[in-house]
């Protein structure tokens, strides 16, 4: 099993960077740092999407930093720009579930530093600004799938509407898709090691 | 039933999941709601010391584990047809279909109800070669994680929810190394939805 031959023309870079900057330019609000305890602490359901989206906005920076810095082999570079642009799809679906719900979008990191302390305070063991090299990237982007699945995860343990439970189990399946296939891209051929577990929760 | 039909028709493949315990309402795949008369027979007796949430989920996990010892058939079956690194893949995935199994029937147990047993057999058709043994896996896989998300609201909020969840991502997985052995886009979409 190899993730070579993926489609290359879902979306183009410059396409999601522009969407990007779009996504990024949206808000105002609580520190990102409060995103994850935010989740296990919500009592509605604006407040269990508000988190989430939280998250999924240091996603969507991670990938868009990823694919400016970090020079790709092609068949990485097809990959994350696919997943970039899921993350983006993500973020795009909750922002919009969360305004009809009356709510605001939280604010999107600014910068690394900022991705950074998102990470800190999650003890996630990886930095974004340490991210140089091909396999550096494959690495952190594969924790950070994990990151958002356990995101969704305490989201699902939270929201009420059934409608916003199937979006989040939908996404949530989708950030252990992006895992399984970084994961590959980590162990050529290794599907053992790519999808170790028969429960997925992801870091939370 | 045929393999290829049940693979290539719509309706042959809804009475497969018909037997099953999986019903389909306009090409949507949905569990039997616990109160909805399910085909299999189900005991929710419950016990005092149980929730009453947990025991009514009770015929939905049954139907799951169902769905799921149709996987576990399935990829027992098809192994022998599969080699190298797939083969490798698919005996790790059928140890996590089991384990699905396990997880599901420790709920079940919880709600005072007592886990369905599998079928003494399957009609899966008759795959020959290795591409049918992978087309056979997605279906599978597809209809079980379609079946998963229309679950999910309706059991009890919490635990049983993420427990689910946590085995559709699983499953959400599984289809998308079987996707790239088959030489298809293996995350085709932002959300998984069964019905790639």
């Amino acid at each position: 099993v190899t993730v070579d031959g993926l489609d290359p023309h879902a979306t183009t870079r410059r396409r999601i960077l522009r969407r990007g900057a779009a996504v990024l330019t949206v808000s105002t609000a609580p520190p990102l740092i409060a995103a994850t305890s935010a989740i296990a602490r919500a009592e509605t359901d604006a407040d269990a999407l508000r988190a989430a989206l939280a998250i999924e906005q240091v996603v969507v920076f991670s990938y868009q930093h990823v694919l400016r810095t970090v020079s790709l082999a092609p068949g990485t570079a097809r990959l994350v720009t696919r997943f970039a642009a899921h993350e983006r799809a993500h973020a795009a679906i909750l922002t919009a579930a969360l305004r009809r719900l009356g709510g605001t979008s939280p604010a999107a990191p600014a910068d690394v530093k900022a991705a950074d302390r998102v990470f800190d305070a999650r003890e996630f063991p990886q930095r974004l600004g340490d991210v140089r090299s091909e396999k550096g990237a494959v690495d952190f982007l594969f924790g950070l799938e994990g990151l958002a699945e356990g995101a969704y995860f305490v989201a699902i343990s939270k929201l009420h509407d059934a409608r916003l439970l199937r979006m989040a189990a939908g996404i949530m399946g989708n950030e252990g898709q992006h895992a399984a296939l970084l994961g590959l891209l980590k162990d050529p051929g290794d599907a053992t090691k790519a999808v170790p577990n028969a429960l997925v929760e992801g870091q939370h | 039933m045929d393999f290829d039909e049940i693979l290539h028709d719509p309706s042959s493949r809804r009475a497969f999941l018909r037997a099953a315990g999986v019903s389909a309402a306009g090409g949507s795949v949905a569990f039997l709601a616990a109160c909805g008369g399910g085909s299999k027979s189900v005991n929710a007796t419950t016990t005092g010391s149980l929730t009453a949430g947990l025991s009514a989920d009770v015929a939905i996990l049954n139907n799951a584990i169902d769905l799921e010892h149709i996987a576990i058939a399935a990829y027992s079956a098809g192994i022998p047809l599969l080699s190298g690194t797939v083969q490798k893949a698919a005996a790790q995935f059928l140890a996590q279909e089991s384990s699905h199994v396990a997880a599901l029937s420790q709920l079940v147990k919880q709600g005072g109800g007592k886990p369905i047993a599998e079928r003494p057999s399957y009609n899966l058709g008759s795959p020959r070669r290795a591409h049918d043994v992978l087309a056979m896996l997605q279906m599978i896989e597809r209809t079980t994680i379609a079946a998963y998300l229309d679950a999910i609201p309706k059991v009890s909020p919490g635990s049983v929810r993420t427990r689910l969840a946590s085995i559709l991502t699983n499953e959400a997985q599984h289809v998308a190394v079987v996707r790239l052995a088959l030489g298809t886009q293996p995350v085709p979409g932002a959300l998984v939805t069964g019905s790639q």
